[in-house]
């Protein structure tokens, strides 16, 4: 099987230069610039918005990468002056606390515990990534202040383990080397016991343990008075999977209650201006949780932290008329460019300095823009097209034969439309007179028409027992909905149902591909579909989740179905008032853990028709909606559920919810 | 080139006596399924002990859910109450200590020098250690692992995966991420494969592909074959002998056969490996066991990687698979007479 | 709608409501034509994807044709890669288990493997029929046993009873093990056994199929339960593999009434097959099986696969005996 560009997991060795520089793209960097800044930072978006590639421009080893391939690092260079290390909250094992009876016995000598071993592991980062930078090029390591060689760092390295903050469990270290291995012999020691390896903690560590950030700031301190690395060089530290924190679930027991998320707020919350962190963290199991161990103060955005949220970012420019230029778009663009210049495709130079939306290499692959209208009238491909018209009896000939003759005429769609119209405002006016005089097509009614367009091209694929057609490059942007993971996963699927039907000689690199519509369809249906089974291996409540999504989906796709008149064209989401929301913890937690995981989209809804209060409204992420049959555009009013009804689709999708107002949210497993 | 050892593995009632012990220490898990009580019912022989261990999960459903798991584990109850053996019952939650899951076993060596370990229905996260630790107990003189096909499979078995992380008491001490092989069992989903090589990176994937195929049968494996090979690219640049992704075809039952492939494949356990215990059981079971034996050999740490799921179908099977009017079980020999059948 | 093939239509992976075909059909036959199918070695000239549409052209009817390709999605098909496993399934687990079932080595000692492999390459290892590739079931495991291995197909119609017996005890041999790669009805294996056991009724027998359908299974069970019964209790059966009863489609229920709307479109188009009964659609003896191994789609198997005529193309031609 040919190689699809696409691919999400790479095995082999050729891992490094090449998969990096070339597939890897900087595109949000001009965005988030803070991340090279000093000061905490804290990122959300959902997986696979991006925010793991962007926090490895991080690492000195992508750094390192960028120079091997003679390529430009995309970090401005007046930012590049930085050391960061970086530490994996769930491979690391920091997590596995809750392996030992011993967290049952005492919450916060686990906490203080926990705050140690991630001291170490944080110290031993920074410190092997100077290790790494040591072997890089002068010039990286003069472009990032790093000053001392290495045998400067050994002797250094004697001066660090006599540091204060370890009380002496260091001992005596006389090089870089043997210092990093007495850092890792500490949390190999923790890791022992965690696993039950040993059934004991060493009381030596119990008693030389550290304060959560002190000792890293420490350390950085000492780098940056002894010369060690410049006064200006930042050095960070990088925490990952933080929102697993949330979710590794204890037992029943004393030991849920310890709270490893304030133990890392303190770290943010000392602001101490050694040392910056950096989160990478999903929205809601971020905001609700500021507790910083050991204080009852809460961790506060810009005081303690700058917020960078990447879905915010992502859809910035969402709304410009110049939509092409909306953040994500150029990203998604990006790095379609750089997979198929990995697959050896050639995309002309021109192409890649042009703004133009046309000239992009994925308008030329997909095509531009697919509208509904050519959708229905050209690529469905339907035979006899007037024979899914519903017109009522008592309408006036005329006017039936209007739209009858529309629909034959190859303009099914303005036919259907015509229907609509003519529904909801009754058959008044005498339709016999030029085409581009029908009210419905009148530059006066573009609004109402593009309201309902999407819902049409819908509704059509669903009378006609055919799949609906999803294609084109815009179409596929929006499907992505701000995910970088959807826009490569939709990309995989087209790609390898086009490879599959492309016999061997015809697929060249030379030229870019125009894969066609019907292709693009049945792949797109079949991503969404596996989309939504994706799911079920998420973490948290999943398959309650999955559910809901399908069973809330399909009571929507009815709404929109049966309206006849098509007065609600935006019910492809719902609504619900906030103060009902406040008042049922369980059914906002639920909701919350929805938008999360990117299943749904959450947004401020001002309602204009009524004055009941402010509300939210529930959007499925767009790359669902092929498979759950209805529109992804966010048009008009969405359907206006009540609280009660919301409370059963979540009880029939498997998670029983309490009615009862302001209890507090099941402790247990959402977050 | 016969590198493959035969370790005794047949019908319970084939090995069993062939041990030439008085009696037996049966550890077998409670579960809602009725293969559960069943295989470990048929296990237990006159003077022989029997400690059955109720682990209740994580996540609940709704109360109508939760009342039909109770009428199975009533069901369930009444099988054992009919077979008249005298048992202890032990239970606890999914997540319970290490510490816990110790004592347990120590409870078992206790009894009996000469334990069965019944995995058909223990969830990884615990027969994953509880193996090491009777391995490990030197009261334990003789060991078997016992386990039963169920018939009729639900369409969903466990819900609610929690994150990917290590098994219990199965990590890395060293915090590898660059490994020579990755070892995956295939099974039902390919998702949490993929996330697997988030942080990790490994040079060679080998998957195990069961043959003769056990549940969720030959297709479905093909299915997931095909997903793999549609989102994993390989690297063309490799020599040849160096193929970046192969299948071993292994028999799904035959443990000591797929012990022995992984010893191959990783030349003894020197070249370092990652493993993510999906598919089979016995798959697993072969996985849990070289991992224990890489270890005790001083090789290179194995890590388990799993998402463990924190609910269970309450049918996950309708009953016990039978053949030729016996339950269809499985028993390997693990330890005899103190000695380690599976040492590298 | 219906028309001539050039090939899978991609739409085919959303197939229309009451469509036989499942979801992802066209991607799926795609991966498998590639992965799997294209092994078959009978056709190694006449390539899967060509076969394949040619094939499905048996019909102009999308539905039809649908259907055609719906059977195929079911295929139990044995590659060449499974076919090791199974022997070296064969091997470690049905053959050892039964030489040391025979024997009073203690399964816990050091040499057991040695001791095992000896036993074994004394063994008479034959197969049933010549299709079983004896010869690599011998190389994967690196045995060797006895030269000379004739299939018992032909020793039941050739074979000098005195001479066998006469070998046999010339050579020592205690143990005989048969072996066959596909048993549909049983029936082959059912007279070979009879005549093996009543042949050398001192001797240990191992009948063991690599494959077995669930009829065959039924029928062998029985065979040497009224072995025993008459006195030859030196025969054992195990399969390495009996399929699922997915695999097979039962005429037994189709005849009764309980047709699968499978049953219904293979019996419709009994005709275009040059057949007249229901039962012919079926295969050699009913058996319905689903099944096709790399060397040979057996007659057991659904004939729509293989059945070869002027107005029937197959897709699985087989490599036919002359009876």
């Amino acid at each position: 099987m040919k190689a699809n560009p696409f691919f999400e997991l790479y095995v082999g060795e050729r891992i490094t230069s090449d998969e990096f520089v070339t597939i890897f793209s900087p595109s949000l960097v001009e965005h988030t610039q803070a991340l090279f800044l000093p000061g905490n930072i804290v990122v959300t978006g959902i997986q696979g918005c991006g925010k793991s590639m962007l926090l490895s421009l991080l690492k000195p080893r992508v750094r390192i990468e960028y120079e091997n391939a003679n390529e430009y690092f995309p970090v401005p260079p007046e930012l590049r002056k930085f050391i960061c290390g970086s530490v994996n909250l769930a491979h690391s094992n920091v997590i596995d606390f809750g392996y030992r009876s011993s967290i049952d016995d005492g919450v916060l000598q686990t906490e203080l515990l926990f705050a140690d071993f991630l001291n170490y592991l944080i110290c031993d980062s920074i410190l092997a990534s100077i290790e790494t930078y040591l072997e890089s090029s002068q010039a990286i390591q003069k472009e990032i202040g790093l000053r001392f060689s290495s045998h400067e760092f050994d002797e250094l390295s004697v001066k660090i383990a006599k540091l204060p903050v370890w009380e002496g469990w260091l001992g005596d270290c006389s090089s870089l080397s043997e210092l990093r291995a007495r850092l890792k012999a500490r949390t190999v020691a923790y890791r022992r016991f965690l696993h039950l390896k040993d059934k004991v903690l060493s009381p030596e560590i119990v008693e030389t343990s550290t304060s959560i950030g002190v000792p890293p700031a420490d350390l950085a301190r000492l780098l940056h008075e002894s010369g060690a690395v410049d006064k200006d060089t930042n050095i960070f530290v990088d925490i990952d999977q933080y929102e697993d924190l949330g979710i590794i679930s204890s037992r029943k027991t004393e030991g849920a209650k310890v709270d490893y998320r304030a133990v890392i707020n303190k770290a943010l919350a000392s602001r101490d201006p050694a040392i910056s962190y950096r989160i990478g963290t999903r929205g809601y199991s971020w905001s609700g949780h500021g507790k910083i161990h050991g204080t009852d103060g809460l961790l506060e955005s810009d005081r303690h932290y700058k917020f960078v949220d990447l879905d915010k970012i992502l859809r910035k420019g969402e709304n410009d008329s110049a939509r092409a230029n909306n953040v994500f778009n150029k990203f998604a663009k990006d790095v379609f460019d750089r997979r198929l210049r990995f697959a050896d495709f050639s995309i002309p130079a021109s192409n890649q300095e042009s703004s133009k939306a046309e000239d992009s290499a994925l308008n030329q692959v997909y095509g531009d823009q697919l509208k509904p209208r050519v959708k229905v009238n050209k690529i469905m491909g339907l035979r006899n097209p007037e024979r899914y018209l519903s017109l009522d009896q008592d309408w006036k000939e005329t006017t039936k034969s209007t739209l009858k003759n529309l629909a034959q005429g190859g303009q099914l769609y303005e036919a259907k439309l015509g229907e609509c119209w003519i529904r909801q405002k009754g058959d008044k006016v005498d339709l016999t007179g030029k085409e581009s005089e029908l009210p419905w097509l009148l530059h006066s009614a573009q609004w109402w028409r593009k309201e309902r367009a999407q819902v049409i091209a819908v509704k059509v694929a669903s009378q006609s027992r055919q799949q609906a057609i999803w294609g084109g490059a815009e179409e596929i942007l929006e499907l992505s909905g701000g995910s970088i993971l959807a826009f490569l996963g939709l990309n995989q699927y087209i790609w390898s149902t086009w490879l599959q039907g492309s016999p061997q000689a015809e697929v060249t690199r030379a030229r870019l591909p125009s894969i066609p519509y019907p292709i693009q369809s049945t792949a797109i249906l079949r991503a969404s579909t596996d989309w939504i089974k994706m799911i079920y291996a998420q973490s948290g409540r999943s398959a309650e989740r999955a559910r809901f999504v399908e069973a809330v989906g399909d009571f929507l796709r009815r709404k929109l179905m049966s309206d006849e008149k098509l007065s609600y064209p935006g019910r492809s989401g719902f609504s619900l008032l906030n103060k009902d929301l406040q008042d049922h913890p369980d059914i906002l937690a639920f909701l919350e853990q929805l938008a999360d995981y990117g299943n749904v989209l959450m947004l401020p809804h001002t309602s204009k028709n009524r004055s009941d209060g402010p509300r939210t409204k529930f959007y499925f992420h767009p790359i669902f909606c092929p498979s759950l049959k209805i529109p992804y555009v966010r048009t008009k009013e969405p359907y206006y559920a009540d609280l009660k009804e919301v409370a059963e689709w979540i009880y029939d999708a498997g998670y029983e919810v309490s009615l009862n107002s302001s209890t507090s949210p099941k402790q247990e497993e959402l977050f | 080139m016969n590198d493959f050892s035969f370790r005794p593995w047949g019908r319970p009632s084939w090995l069993k006596p062939r041990f030439k012990v008085q009696s037996w220490c049966v550890l077998a898990c409670f579960g809602t399924e009725k293969r559960s009580v069943k295989s470990a019912v048929s296990l237990v022989e006159e003077g022989d002990s029997l400690i059955m261990v109720r682990i209740d999960d994580p996540l609940t459903g709704t109360s109508v859910e939760e009342e039909k798991r109770q009428s199975a584990y009533r069901e369930n109850q009444a099988i054992l109450d009919k077979s008249g053996i005298e048992l202890t019952v032990v239970q606890d939650e999914l997540k319970a200590s290490l510490d816990r899951i110790y004592d347990i076993c120590q409870q078992a060596s206790e009894i009996s020098e000469n334990v069965i370990l019944d995995i058909t229905s223990f969830p990884k996260r615990w027969f994953f250690p509880m193996l090491r630790y009777l391995i490990d107990d030197a009261r334990i003189l003789n060991l078997q692992v016992a386990y039963t096909r169920g018939d009729v499979h639900a369409k969903s078995l466990s819900e609610d995966p929690e994150m990917l992380r290590e098994l219990p008491t199965f990590v890395s001490l060293d915090d590898r991420t660059n490994h020579d092989l990755a070892f995956v069992g295939v099974g039902f989903h390919t998702h949490s494969l993929l996330e697997l090589f988030g942080e990790d990176k490994s040079k060679s994937l080998r998957l195990l592909f069961p043959f003769p195929p056990g549940p969720p049968g030959i297709h479905r494996n093909w299915k997931f074959v095909q997903e793999v090979e549609m989102k994993v690219q390989k690297d063309e640049s490799l020599s040849d002998g160096n193929e970046p992704i192969s299948y071993l075809h292994l028999d799904a039952t035959d443990v000591s056969q797929a012990f022995d492939a992984l010893k191959i494949v990783t030349e003894n356990g020197t070249k370092t490996s990652i493993m993510a215990p999906y598919g089979p059981k016995s798959f697993s079971l072969a996985m849990c066991l070289f991992a224990i034996a890489a270890e005790r050999a001083g090789q290179p740490d194995i890590p388990m990687w799993y998402s463990q799921p924190q609910k269970y179908a309450i049918n996950y099977t309708e009953d016990a698979a039978y053949r030729l009017g016996q339950l269809d079980s499985w028993s390997y020999g693990i330890k005899r007479s103190s000695r380690f059948l599976y040492e590298l | 709608m219906r028309g001539t093939l050039s090939d899978i239509p991609a739409e085919w992976d959303f197939p229309p409501e009451g469509s036989p075909l499942p979801a992802g059909a066209a991607s799926l036959i795609d991966f498998l034509s590639k992965k799997v199918f294209n092994d078959y070695e009978p056709s190694q000239f006449h390539p899967f994807r060509q076969r394949l549409v040619e094939w499905l052209n048996n019909f102009q009817e999308h539905e039809d044709q649908q259907h055609l390709l719906a059977l195929l999605l079911d295929v139990f098909f044995v590659g060449r890669r499974e076919f090791e496993a199974l022997y070296r399934a064969v091997y470690r687990g049905v053959l050892f288990r039964w030489m040391i079932e025979g024997s009073d080595i203690d399964v816990f000692s050091d040499d057991l493997e040695t001791l095992i492999a000896n036993k074994v390459n004394d063994a008479w290892i034959c197969p049933i029929s010549d299709s079983l590739r004896i010869n690599s079931f011998l190389k994967v495991n690196s045995l060797k046993s006895l030269d000379k291995r004739p299939d018992w197909r032909s020793l039941k119609q050739f074979g000098d009873v005195p001479k066998i017996q006469s070998y046999v005890a010339d050579k020592g041999i205690r143990d005989l093990v048969l072996l066959e790669d596909f048993c549909g009805s049983g029936n082959q294996a059912t007279g070979a056994i009879k005549f093996a056991a009543e042949t050398l009724p001192h001797v240990r027998i191992l009948l063991c199929p690599l494959i077995v359908c669930p009829k065959g299974d039924e029928a062998l069970i029985g065979v040497v339960k009224e072995l025993k019964d008459n006195g030859f209790s030196n025969v054992t059966y195990e399969p390495a593999l009996v399929l699922p009863q997915t695999v097979v489609h039962d005429y037994d229920e189709h005849a009764a009434g309980n047709s699968t709307k499978s049953d219904l479109f293979l019996c419709d188009n009994k005709a275009k097959l040059g057949f007249s009964t229901d039962k012919a659609m079926f295969g050699y003896k009913q058996t319905g099986a689903k099944v096709v191994m790399f060397s040979n789609c057996p007659n057991n198997t659904l004939p729509v696969f293989h059945r070869e005529t002027e107005d029937w193309k197959p897709l699985f031609p087989r490599v036919d005996r002359q009876s």
